[in-house]
C-alpha cells in the first residue's frame, strides 16, 4: 500500500481540502491504522478484497453502511452500485474465497464496529460523531 | 407440475422467514465461524430433443443445494468447506459431496497459497457456475460452459497459488495457478461422451474405472484501468485413463472384444471479456478445447490390432458467446445471449458424416457409414443458441428467472436420452428449451 509520507501539517491539509470536497461520505479507521490519509484506489481495492493489508502489514478489517451512504460511497469510491458490490462478495462466499464484510445499519454501529475493530476502516454520513475514531484524508 | 409448485411455494416461504444475513458463531473477527447457503430448484421443457434431462416430458430433475462453513482463523489463514449437493437428469444424483474446501494462507496481497479442494479456474464465471443467482441467465452458454463437462472441471483437489497484482494506473492484475487432480466419474458428463464418441468408430465400450494422471488449470484477470472493464484469459490440461471393455459393432468386419486402457487428454483455453456499465453488463468469451486420444487394447486379435491401428488420434471443439444484461430495477433484469459451438472445429458442417470424408473408415473394407447408420446428422455437429432471460430479485435473498432458448443443432447433447428405440441418435435440428427456477440463499 502507497502512503504519502508527507509532515502532520499537509496531511491535515489534504485531508480537510481533498477528503471532504468529493463527497458528503467521511472515511473513519480505528486510531490504531497506521495512516492518516487513503487514496481512492486504495479504498476501491480494499472494498473489493484486493488490498488486505495495512502498509505495516496488519490486517485491514472494512464494514459497510447499508442506506444511501453505501450507495454514495461505492459509486465514488469502489465504482460499483451496491448490487454489484454484494454479487462480488456473494461470489467470493460461495467459492471459499472471502467473507461479506460486516454490514451496520446505522452510522454510530459503523462507529462503534470501527472503534473497537484492529486494523477498521468503514464510512459515515458527514455530521456524524466520530469523536471514537480517526477521520483519513483521502487523496487522488 | 403440481409437486413443483408445492416446492417452489415451499422455498418462498421459507424464503420469507430466512434472515437476511449469514448465520455466525462465535466472534466476528478470528475464530468464528460463518455460514452460508443456497437452495435452487429448477423446471426444464423442452418441444425437441433432451437436454440432459427428459426434458421433452418437461423435468423437475434440475435442483442444486450448498451450505458453507467458513473461519478466518488468523491474519493470513483462513479455513472453509462447502458442501453440494445436485440433480440435472442424469447427472449428480442429489448426492451431497465436498463442492470446496480448503485451507487459504495469503501471505501478501499478490501471494497466497491455497491447498485443498478448489473451484477450478476456466473463464469468467466456472468458479461460480453452480451458484444460480450470481448471474441473470440460468443457463451458462454450453459453448464455454458444457454441462457434460462440469463434474470434472467444477472443482480440482491440490493447491493453487493466487495473488493480485497492483499495478497503479494500468490497473491489477490477478492470477491463480492450480495444480492437482479432477475426478472422471464412470457415470460423469465426460466418460459418457466418450463412450458415445466410441460408439461412432465402431467400439461399443463398458467403462470399467477411471484414473486421473493430471490436471492444471490457471488464469490471468486484468482489471482494466476502464472502470467495469476485466479481461481474462484461462487454461486447462487434465489427463485421464480408463479401463473399458470394448467390443466391435456389428459393421466392423473384425469381431470380438478386447480390454482398453483409453488415455484422454484435454487442453482447453478461454479468452474472455466482461464490462459493467451503469446498468449494464456485457460478456463476451471463446474456447477452444484440443483432445488427444490414444487407445491401447491388449491382445493379438484383429479387433485389438483395428484399435492400436488407430494411433493417436486428436479433436479440436471450439465454442464462443457474447451476451448483454439491462438491469432495469432493482428487482427485474432482462438478459439475452448469443452462442455457438461446434463439436469439431475442422467438421463445422457435420460433413463427416459423409463416408468418404471420414478418414477413420476411409480404408476400412466393407464398412459403410457408422455416423450415418448410427443415427448421425449433420445439426449434431453444432449448437447455436439464442437464450432470452428475465431475472427477478424478489427479496435479496429471493430470485426467480425464467429463461427460453430457441436452438439449431444438436450437439453436447447425451446420446441415451436421445435415441430411438432402435438405440439409434434421433435429434431434431430446430427446438426451443424452457427453463424456470428459483433460487433461496442467506
Amino acid at each position: 500500500m502507497k502512503h504519502v509520507k508527507l509532515g502532520a501539517l499537509i496531511l491535515v491539509m489534504v485531508a480537510g481540502l481533498v477528503g471532504h470536497a468529493l463527497a458528503d461520505v467521511l472515511i473513519i479507521a480505528n486510531r490504531g491504522v497506521p495512516v492518516a490519509s487513503v487514496s481512492k484506489s486504495d479504498l476501491e481495492r480494499i472494498y473489493k478484497g484486493q488490498l488486505s493489508r495495512w502498509e505495516d502489514g496488519s490486517r485491514v478489517n472494512f464494514a459497510v453502511l447499508r442506506g444511501e451512504t453505501m450507495d454514495s460511497f461505492l459509486s465514488d469510491y469502489v465504482k460499483m452500485s451496491s448490487a454489484q458490490f454484494d454479487q462480488h462478495w456473494k461470489r467470493q462466499v460461495f467459492t471459499g474465497r472471502g467473507q461479506m464484510p460486516p454490514a451496520m445499519n446505522r452510522p454510530a454501529d459503523m462507529v462503534t464496529y470501527v472503534a473497537n475493530t484492529q486494523g477498521a476502516v468503514g464510512f459515515v454520513p458527514e455530521g456524524t460523531i466520530t469523536d471514537e475514531v480517526k477521520v483519513l484524508g483521502i487523496t487522488p | 407440475m403440481k409437486s413443483l409448485k408445492g416446492l417452489m411455494l415451499g422455498l418462498g416461504l421459507l424464503c420469507m422467514g430466512l434472515p437476511a444475513m449469514a448465520v455466525e458463531f462465535g466472534d466476528d473477527l478470528y475464530g468464528g465461524v460463518t455460514v452460508h447457503g443456497f437452495i435452487s430448484q429448477g423446471y426444464l421443457a423442452s418441444d425437441n430433443n433432451n437436454f440432459f434431462a427428459k426434458t421433452e416430458d418437461g423435468s423437475a430433475r434440475f435442483n442444486e443445494f450448498g451450505v458453507n462453513i467458513s473461519s478466518q482463523v488468523s491474519d493470513n489463514l483462513r479455513v472453509g468447506l462447502q458442501i453440494f449437493a445436485r440433480n440435472l437428469g442424469e447427472f449428480g444424483e442429489g448426492e451431497p459431496e465436498i463442492d470446496w474446501g480448503f485451507a487459504d494462507y495469503r501471505w501478501r496481497d499478490w501471494m497466497g497459497i491455497r491447498v485443498g479442494k478448489m473451484k477450478m479456474v476456466h473463464g469468467l464465471y466456472n468458479t461460480t457456475r453452480d451458484i444460480d443467482m450470481l448471474r441473470n441467465s440460468i443457463f451458462l452458454p454450453q459453448s464455454v460452459y458444457n454441462e457434460a463437462w462440469r463434474d470434472t472441471v467444477s472443482a480440482i483437489s491440490g493447491a493453487e497459488i493466487y495473488g493480485d497484482l497492483y499495478m497503479g494506473n494500468a490497473g491489477t492484475l490477478s492470477y491463480q495457478f492450480q495444480g492437482g487432480e479432477t475426478e472422471f466419474a464412470l457415470d460423469g458428463g465426460v466418460v459418457t461422451s466418450l463412450t458415445d464418441q466410441s460408439r461412432l468408430a465402431g467400439v461399443l465400450s463398458d467403462p470399467q474405472s477411471t484414473h486421473t494422471k493430471h490436471s492444471m488449470a490457471g488464469g490471468l484477470v486484468w482489471y482494466t484501468p476502464l472502470n467495469g472493464l476485466r479481461l481474462s484469459t484461462t487454461a486447462w490440461a487434465v489427463e485421464f485413463d480408463m479401463e473399458t471393455e470394448a467390443t466391435a459393432a456389428a459393421f466392423l468386419p473384425f469381431p470380438g472384444s478386447a480390454n482398453v486402457k483409453a488415455n484422454t487428454v484435454s487442453r482447453a483455453y478461454t479468452a474472455s471479456l466482461e464490462y459493467l456499465r451503469g446498468p449494464f453488463t456485457f460478456a463476451a468469451e471463446y474456447m477452444g478445447n484440443r483432445y488427444e486420444f490414444t487407445n491401447h487394447a491388449k491382445g493379438d486379435s484383429p479387433f485389438a490390432n483395428f484399435i492400436n491401428a488407430a494411433g493417436t488420434k486428436t479433436l479440436n471443439t471450439e465454442g464462443y458467446y457474447a451476451a448483454i444484461a439491462y438491469r432495469f430495477t432493482d428487482w427485474m433484469e432482462l438478459g439475452i445471449s448469443y452462442s455457438e459451438y461446434y463439436a469439431d472445429k475442422d467438421d463445422r458442417n457435420g460433413k463427416l458424416n459423409i463416408i468418404e470424408q471420414h478418414p477413420s473408415f476411409i480404408n476400412v473394407p466393407g464398412v459403410d457409414n457408422p455416423r450415418k447408420d448410427a443415427g448421425y446428422k449433420d445439426h449434431d455437429a453444432w449448437l447455436k443458441d439464442i437464450a432470452m432471460t428475465a431475472r427477478f430479485d424478489l427479496t435479496p435473498n429471493w430470485v426467480f428467472k425464467l429463461e427460453g432458448h430457441a436452438m439449431n443443432g444438436a450437439a453436447i447433447l447425451m446420446k441415451d436420452i436421445n435415441s430411438g428405440d432402435d438405440g439409434n441418435l434421433n435429434t431434431s435440428e430446430n427446438w426451443f428449451l424452457f427453463a424456470a427456477k428459483m433460487t433461496v440463499s442467506f
